[in-house]
């Protein structure tokens, strides 16, 4: 009884003691408020090898110059990304800057994001003492910030800190057993199609199952729309009517329907022909296989080379045993005498910036996020940020990394073609779900294309009808925004942000009711609704 | 009076004045936070902010917060044809009360586009006939410059495949002496010229169009872009190689980032061209 009592007060007194320690750390915790310290939040999804080090990296340079700021990540899943953020937003927990992207539409992003429309004609204060100095921030970026504008909103809500190319990835040990010492990789479509002679050969010797090239649900289509796109480009150019070198999806889609291209016209054949070649190469049945999937494959020798973005470099670089080597995707050129005559050459990888931040609005610390937001767009910001990501930069005169060097963009080259992701969602679905006829050995060019014919214009006709409801609904909602815009303006508000925003939402208006009239008007015309 | 009741009479208008005036301020404030909530696109709160009776302590501020709350209810989601309606009619009151001020020129407008764009059947013989009201009665108004375009891109592309675009262009060509709103006309000429390289109207005339548009200027950069090509390859297919290499230049200059520089320059080569543009 007695040692019974002597336990129960050993028991409370411990209980009392961890209750004081517990009393004396949080009273005695560093708050941001008693030692002036300020917090900046910053949240992203990427989880790629190096990133957080390359953040991380950002945030202390950014403290050496604001002793007073920290900069803290956090780093959350791409799947839960979406509902983490929802929550985070509508709870007004949200951190300072949240990487734009998933998750976030229009409405999302005017009801719980800052516009920096106001800042970018301005130059970058961090930029000071380099060739950037005195340049507007927006004219900084390689894009011209373009991906960051938002057309239905008319404002700027985001900078951005990389951009991304595809390459083909390969096992260099593997590629010279097979090809010889010294090969050099892949540079065209013949010397691609080599290497596939030479893994079959090696198969046969050696009674193996090299595959070519890992291919997946998300690999495989990076690398095989490129396929069938390299030989549209001429014929993209010709249905090119509007003469701006620049066809959108939806005019492709109605000159599908109106019967000025079909995937019998011998451009597409070549094309479909194209990806039966490469498709063949690729692991059998990578439709339904996962990007895990097809990384292991290739990290555990079974597949000579992968086809990625430069955002696996580190990844596949830090995990992999053998030495990796990259080349650009080999396309036919126009020199090629099978698959040259209706390509114009390598396509133009000047593309829009990617990993872009915005503010939110309940942020604690506006000024200080902008700041670093700013910081991590400059020149030196960006530059610390690839030299440890090894991810392209997206700001002007920042040097790409030498063991990236391969992924520098292609500047000098053409538009793309047409492609299965030039298609809407209903059309994409008849085309995975015949997809597997295009790797058959018996016929498979003829065979897709036969079993997609019944069902694909139906399909277009569908996702078009979606686009204009779409379209339409923008169209409704910028009439709200204009009312109050000139409203405004007639009330004393006649800054030049709001003369700016009317005039660009008037002629955006105009050309979105002009364009969609006249993509309703080819719907609903004799021609197009041909089954 | 009594000093010391005249002393209480006058702190009590005095305060009764300030409270007066703090509460116009604050209501103004209300409708101009309402203004704010709506160009960003928070209607549902600005809608709020109108419909509060606060808002509404005088004529010219419930008339004020009438024509937000018409202009709201066109976007609260979801949309309803119940809250269209209810928007059309409020429209209808504040203009019947008077057309002539910026809120019954701004109702005639709204109620052109509700029936334009936003009944579930729309009704573009009647938005027109409507525009037309607005540009006869305020021509220089900027919704009436804006009225415009409209009727020329409803004439031009909202019209059956066999209809005839030549006589559609021949009719809204006649409302160009009624731009007088220099950022109209802009926008007008580049509707009208890309809808004349659409429904091939004419290469000549499209291609002035545009030109007559980039002159001026046009505020969106893409648009501003593809106005640049259009006009450089509608040149080109005139044999005017002089326009042609000028304005294909001018993009390379003004776009120099742009995933078609590389194919410009290709034209600009095919052309021998030897200019700084053309040798990067």
């Amino acid at each position: 009884m007695k040692r019974e009592k002597i336990l129960h007060s050993v028991g409370f007194g411990l209980v009392g003691l961890f209750y004081l320690v517990a009393v004396f750390f949080v009273f005695h915790k560093p708050s941001e408020q008693n030692n002036k310290q300020i917090v900046i939040r910053i949240a992203h999804w990427q989880l790629e090898d190096g990133l957080r080090q390359a953040f991380d990296d950002v945030g202390r340079e950014f403290t050496k110059l604001h002793p007073n700021v920290r900069i803290e990540q956090l780093v959350i899943p791409e799947r839960i990304f979406p509902n983490w953020l929802i929550t985070q937003l509508i709870g007004e927990t949200a951190p300072d800057l949240i990487e734009i992207g998933l998750g976030i539409d229009d409405d999302r992003l005017a009801r719980f994001f800052v516009p920096l429309t106001s800042l970018v004609d301005e130059p970058n204060p961090y930029n000071k003492g380099t060739p950037l100095e005195s340049v507007p921030w927006r004219n900084t970026f390689l894009d011209g910030m373009y991906s960051a504008y938002n057309p239905t909103l008319l404002d700027y809500y985001s900078a951005g800190m990389t951009q991304h190319t595809i390459r083909l990835y390969y096992n260099s040990l593997l590629y010279e057993t097979l090809m010889g010492t010294g090969a050099p990789p892949p540079r065209d479509f013949v010397a691609l199609q080599n290497v596939f002679t030479k893994v079959a050969e090696y198969n046969r010797i050696h009674h193996t199952q090299l595959v070519t090239i890992a291919g997946s649900n998300y690999n495989g289509p990076i690398i095989m729309d490129q396929y069938l796109s390299s030989q549209s480009q001429k014929l993209q150019l010709r249905l090119n009517t509007l003469l701006d070198f620049s066809p959108t999806k939806y005019g492709t889609q109605i000159d599908f329907l109106l019967g000025r291209w079909s995937f019998e016209s011998p451009e597409l054949q070549s094309g479909l022909t194209l990806q039966h070649i490469v498709g063949s190469n690729l692991t059998k049945g990578f439709q339904s296989l996962r990007r895990e999937d097809a990384t292991f494959y290739f990290l555990q020798g079974h597949a000579l080379m992968i086809a990625s973005g430069s955002w696996d470099v580190r990844t596949l670089r830090s995990m992999a045993s053998f030495p990796i080597e990259v080349s650009p995707v080999p396309l036919p050129s126009p020199q090629n005498p099978t698959f040259g005559a209706y390509t114009l050459g390598p396509f133009s990888e000047t593309d829009e910036s990617t990993t872009k931040f915005g503010l939110t609005r309940h942020s604690k610390h506006p000024k200080e996020a902008i700041e670093f937001l700013q910081f991590m767009t400059s020149q030196r910001g960006c530059q610390t940020f690839v030299n440890t990501s090894y991810w392209l930069p997206s700001v002007l005169g920042v040097k790409i990394p030498e063991p990236i060097t391969e992924f520098a963009p292609i500047v000098d080259g053409y538009t793309q073609g047409i492609a299965f992701h030039n298609f809407g969602s209903d059309a994409m679905l008849v085309f995975t779900q015949n997809l597997y006829k295009l790797y058959n050995d018996h016929d498979p060019v003829t065979s897709f294309t036969q079993a997609i014919e019944p069902h694909l214009k139906a399909a277009v006709r569908r996702d078009l009808r979606q686009e204009i409801d779409t379209r339409f609904r923008n169209i409704t909602r910028d009439d709200t925004t204009l009312a109050a815009l000139l409203w405004k303006l007639s009330h004393g508000d006649n800054s030049e942000e709001i003369r700016s925003k009317a005039a660009a939402l008037i002629l955006n208006q105009h050309t979105m009711e002009s364009d969609t009239y006249c993509l309703k008007t080819d719907l609903d015309s004799p021609a197009a609704r041909q089954p | 009076m009594m000093p010391s009741l005249r002393h209480h009479f006058c702190t009590a208008v005095t305060g009764f004045c300030a409270v007066a005036v703090m509460t116009s301020v604050a209501n103004a404030n209300t409708l101009a936070n309402a203004w704010d909530e709506t160009t960003l696109l928070r209607v549902e709160e600005a809608n709020e902010l109108f419909a509060n009776p606060k808002t509404r302590p005088n004529p010219a501020t419930a008339r004020e917060a009438d024509y937000g709350t018409a202009v709201t209810l066109l976007n609260i989601q979801p949309r309803t044809p119940g809250n269209i309606e209810h928007s059309a009619q409020i429209f209808s009151r504040l203009l019947a009360q008077n057309p002539d001020d910026e809120i019954g020129i701004g109702s005639l407008y709204f109620l052109a586009r509700i029936e334009q764009v936003h009944r579930s059947t729309p009704a573009p013989q009647k938005a027109v006939a409507l525009y037309q009201r607005l540009i006869a009665a305020h021509p220089a108004h900027p919704f009436a410059q804006i009225a415009i375009t409209k009727i020329a891109l409803l004439k031009l592309c909202d019209a059956p495949d066999n209809a005839d675009k030549a006589a559609a262009l021949a009719e809204v060509e006649t409302l160009i002496p009624l731009l007088t709103d220099p950022g109209a006309r802009s926008n007008f000429d580049y509707i009208v010229g890309t809808a004349c390289i659409r429904h091939q109207l004419g290469d000549e005339k499209a291609m002035n169009y545009l030109i007559e548009a980039v002159k001026i200027g046009i505020p969106i950069q893409i648009s501003s872009s593809n106005a640049i090509v259009r006009i450089a390859n509608l040149a080109l297919r005139l044999n005017r190689k002089d326009i042609a290499i000028s304005y294909y230049e001018r993009f390379i200059r003004d776009f120099p980032r742009d995933r078609r520089t590389y194919t410009v320059r290709l034209r600009l080569r095919e052309l021998n061209v030897q200019s700084p543009e053309v040798a990067r």
